[in-house]
């Protein structure tokens, strides 16, 4: 299969891998076998390289569905996965954004969980610095907020 | 300042980021504080289902306090509308909470798990003691009434009711709250907006004793189902069968029961062809037969349980040889501190008493926990050091080895005979086995049967004519026998090795013979290993290709329940836990062969079955019908233990291997010879390995070549490796110099006790 990023640099996968993007699998079905490229124009070469090489290392696990929502954990993430997440934040929140788009749910589940793993266990503040934010409460709203959420706190 | 340009991710991704930190409140009350975009997709995470109970080991931390719910009925009262306020001011309650606030958010909206019994609770506490029980109930129940008619009218996606206070299937512990009333049931199928809310409630947790008509009325109401719990019976269980009844996309299904259920088991059964995954737990007599007909299968757990049921998963009770250590350390601590705490307590409450003086103290030995004695075992006291059995013992086990068949299919005969100093399992013994005992192993080895049962199978399958239905089949057909005559035919291995008789009989002529009179073997001499695994895999296959469950006329008819597994047809069980006691092994057989491959998970204890000759068929039967096992944990009988290199070649794709010895016995278990036959076969992706580590025992040699093995082979290590306590120092040494070489990571067990310090 014929994979062109936003750049336009052509990459050539399996079949089986390529199959692990929920709308590769769509669109090779509804194609059938082609010599010609599918444009991915919201995913650049690196981004694309990286997600090939998840869905590579990947490619023999099984299926998992959207309705599968089982219980998340955040802390169960392998060594290999754990070693591909380590990446900037630019290159992890692109990340995200390829395999929402692509349809990927194991690598969105990954990402998603490195991302809330970067977020345990930090105060607002902590939070907003790691990820660049803007306060936009107003004081009052705040302490509405936070007084009607004090109970979380303790548990 | 370089700013690095983050991409804006879309609400629905930080969702999915935020509901990782589904148990973390802690993080949560932090990520609503973040900016306004956050906190309005965090507040319906955090609300979905605020009323919880507390797990053992939050409580563990917390003293035991448990944090108060007031706050969460609070914020409830305040999202009421307008009348329903007025009411409970009218009531005079607004002395005890605000009543009139505005909240931040419709909290309530966002429910997804109704907690009835929870809910209830948390009403009450916050009414203080000062108020006489008739006041308190008149006013819980009113503020219920209105919250019930708050969360049918106004949530959207609720998924869930509990019915019970503390659901027991999971690990949490009951913690009672300090005050508690009758229960107060409300019926939630009469409020506006029920069936709207109601009909597309997706689980419903039953406690016991709920009024069958609050069930009843549920069952006219709730269809769609998906998931069913029962975690304790009510006195009558008419409404809870209607409700079964009235589902329509039922899939799963979790009892737990201290009595028998024929009725609930039968409303069960009317939804076969919906129901995924059935559970039942606790003292109750369940039959494996009762499930045969679930063709949609896919995972059954049935379990015979002692209160409570919430035990410990098997993997809490591993730690690594560090952690053990620090428990130890804080055991002695503990230990110390409660034997001050005691001679302190003597000196101030019993002071007319003579104080022991500082001699009478002394001598006092501090009770020792049994896992600090075994710990100290596990370096001090070596096999060696263990009583070494008889030689009657040693016989009597040896006799019971060759009980094994298949494996030796594995054997490559003539380089055992020449390259290996043992075979067949021995009570722990120095290394160098005795001359008497390899020349008796290396007899047994040439005794390979295994290959004549399934030629023997093959055979029969083959001479059936072919317009046979193949379902009666003349008794002298019946695997049992086939089992008994190769049985017995390994039972006088001993007498055999003795008197060197021809073993070169036909398999026509062994199936012929009446089951007494059947002593003699057939001799089959293989090439290597390659080419037995290729030729008994071959026979199996082409079995397969026959008839897709090649023993299931082999079986004696007599038993119903038999037959009932024989024309099951469970391909889509993929994850099977039987711990049962007295059940037919051989159903297990058929129920498995019958998967046709399906299997990923295997988990069971046979207490007492039946049938315990068949438990090496069973090891056969799981090695050459579930390819595509990634875990399994299982009992193995010493009389079974041979059959670990086919489990291992059989299984390639296992992941976690659990093999629990027999502790019966008074020495461990010497499986050096097995654990050269299975080196060359470990399963390549194996993550975990727990070999019989209170029951086996195993030479630094022997280890240490399974473990080049497993270092070769292994795409993920360290692997995880159970340590038994009872290993002999060169053993333990040459563990952990494959630790440091990232091989295996040792794990050692704990305690339950331990698991709260």
């Amino acid at each position: 299969v014929k994979l062109t990023s936003s750049e336009g640099t052509e990459f050539i996968i399996d079949r089986k891998v390529a199959e692990k993007s929920v709308l590769l699998k769509n669109m090779l079905e509804d194609v059938g076998e082609s010599d010609m490229a599918i444009p991915l124009p919201n995913v650049t070469g690196p981004i694309l390289n990286k997600v090939i090489d998840y869905c590579t290392h990947h490619r023999d696990d099984p299926f998992v569905s959207q309705e599968d929502d089982s219980k998340k954990v955040s802390d169960d993430i392998d060594d290999w996965d754990a070693e591909f997440c380590k990446v900037d934040q630019g290159t992890l929140f692109e990340l995200i954004l390829s395999a929402n788009y692509l349809d990927i749910k194991p690598l969105l589940d990954l990402t998603c969980k490195t991302v809330a793993n970067m977020i345990k266990g930090k105060t607002p503040d902590e939070i907003r610095k790691t990820f660049n934010i803007t306060n936009d409460f107003t004081p009052e709203e705040e302490e509405h907020v936070r007084k009607e959420n004090e109970w979380c706190e303790e548990r | 300042m370089f700013t690095v340009m983050v991409p804006q991710l879309p609400p629905e991704t930080y969702q999915n980021v935020f509901r990782n930190l589904d148990s973390d409140k802690k993080t949560l009350a932090s990520v609503i504080l973040v900016n306004r975009a956050w906190c309005e997709i965090a507040i319906p995470i955090l609300w979905q289902n605020p009323l919880m109970p507390f797990p053992s080991f939050f409580l563990n931390a917390n003293n035991g306090n448990i944090p108060s719910d007031t706050p969460i009925i609070e914020a409830y009262i305040t999202c009421l509308p307008e009348e329903a306020k007025n009411k409970l001011i009218e009531a005079g309650l607004e002395s005890w909470f605000p009543i009139k606030k505005r909240p931040a958010f419709n909290y309530a909206s966002y429910l997804q798990t109704l907690n009835y019994r929870l809910l209830q609770d948390a009403v009450n506490e916050v009414f203080p003691d000062t108020i006489s029980e008739e006041t308190r109930k008149t006013h819980v129940t009113l503020v219920l009434e209105e919250l019930c008619k708050l969360f049918i009218s106004q949530c959207a996606n609720l998924k869930s009711i509990q019915y019970v206070g503390y659901p027991s299937l999971s690990p949490f512990i009951i913690a009672i709250p300090s005050r508690s009333i009758e229960p107060i049931f409300i019926d939630l199928c009469e409020l506006p907006g029920a069936e709207a809310c109601l009909s597309k409630l997706q689980n419903f947790e039953y406690g016991g004793n709920i009024p069958v008509d609050l069930l009843h009325a549920f069952s006219r109401v709730v269809k769609e189902l998906d998931s069913l719990t029962i975690t304790s019976l009510g006195d009558d269980n008419e409404g809870l069968i209607a409700l079964i009844e009235a589902q329509t996309k039922l899939q799963n299904v979790k009892i737990q029961a201290h009595e028998n259920i024929p009725n609930i088991i039968s409303a069960i059964q009317s939804k076969t062809e919906t129901i995924k995954k059935v559970s039942i737990i606790g003292r109750t007599s369940i039959l494996l037969d009762d499930f045969c007909g679930f063709t949609n299968l896919e995972e059954l757990t049935l379990e015979l349980l002692e209160f409570p049921y919430n035990r410990l998963s098997r993997h809490s009770l591993w730690v690594t040889q560090a952690e053990k250590q620090e428990i130890l350390r804080r055991q002695r601590e503990f230990q110390q501190s409660f034997h001050q705490a005691q001679i302190q307590y003597q000196l101030q409450v019993a002071p007319v008493v003579q104080l022991p003086t500082q001699q009478q103290i002394q001598p006092q030995p501090q009770p020792q926990p049994v896992a600090t004695q075994n710990q100290n075992q596990g370096h001090a006291s070596q096999p060696q050091n263990q009583p070494i059995p008889s030689t009657s013992q040693i016989q009597n086990q040896n006799t019971s080895q060759t009980q094994d068949l298949s494996t030796s299919i594995f054997q490559d005969i003539s380089s055992q005979v020449q390259n290996q100093p043992t075979t067949s399992t021995s009570v722990a013994q120095p290394e160098d086995p005795s001359t008497s005992q390899i020349q008796n192993q290396n007899t047994s080895q040439t005794q390979d049967l295994s290959t004549s049962i399934f030629q023997d199978i093959s055979s029969q399958v083959q001479n059936q004519p072919t317009t046979s239905t193949s379902v009666a089949q003349p008794e002298d057909h019946s695997l049992n026998q086939i089992q008994d005559q190769n049985t017995d035919q390994d039972q006088n291995t001993d007498q055999d090795q003795n008197t060197d008789q021809d073993q070169n009989q036909s398999v026509a002529q062994t199936q012929a013979q009446p089951i007494a009179t059947n002593n003699n073997t057939t001799n089959q001499t293989l090439g290597g290993r390659a080419n037995q695994v290729a030729s008994f895999a071959q026979q199996f296959v082409s079995l397969l290709g026959t008839d897709h469950r090649p023993w299931r006329n082999l079986y004696p008819s007599a038993s119903s329940e038999v037959e009932c597994y024989a024309n099951s047809s469970l391909t889509k069980l993929n994850n099977l836990n039987i711990n049962l006691a007295g059940q037919r092994i051989q159903q297990l057989i058929l129920l498995i062969q019958n998967t046709h491959g399906s299997l990923r998970k295997i988990d069971f204890d046979l207490r007492d079955p039946l049938d315990p000759d068949n438990s090496g068929t069973l090891f056969s039967t799981i090695a050459f019908c579930c390819p595509n096992l990634t875990h399994i944990h299982i009992f193995v009988s010493n009389d079974a233990i041979t059959h670990m290199p086919v489990l291992f070649s059989g299984c390639p794709k296992l992941q976690e291997i659990d093999l629990i010895g027999d502790r019966s016995d008074e020495g461990k278990l010497d499986i050096d010879d097995v654990l050269c036959e299975i080196g060359s076969v470990v399963p390549e992706n194996l993550k975990f390995l727990n070999l019989g580590s209170k029951a086996w025992t195993y030479t630094k040699d022997s280890i240490s070549e399974f473990l080049d093995e497993c270092e070769t082979r292994l795409k993920h290590k360290p692997c995880t490796f159970i340590m038994g306590n009872h290993l002999s120092r060169k053993v333990v040494e040459r563990l952990n110099m494959y630790e440091e070489k990232g091989v295996i990571q040792i794990m050692v067990t704990r305690n339950e006790r331990e698991i709260f310090l």
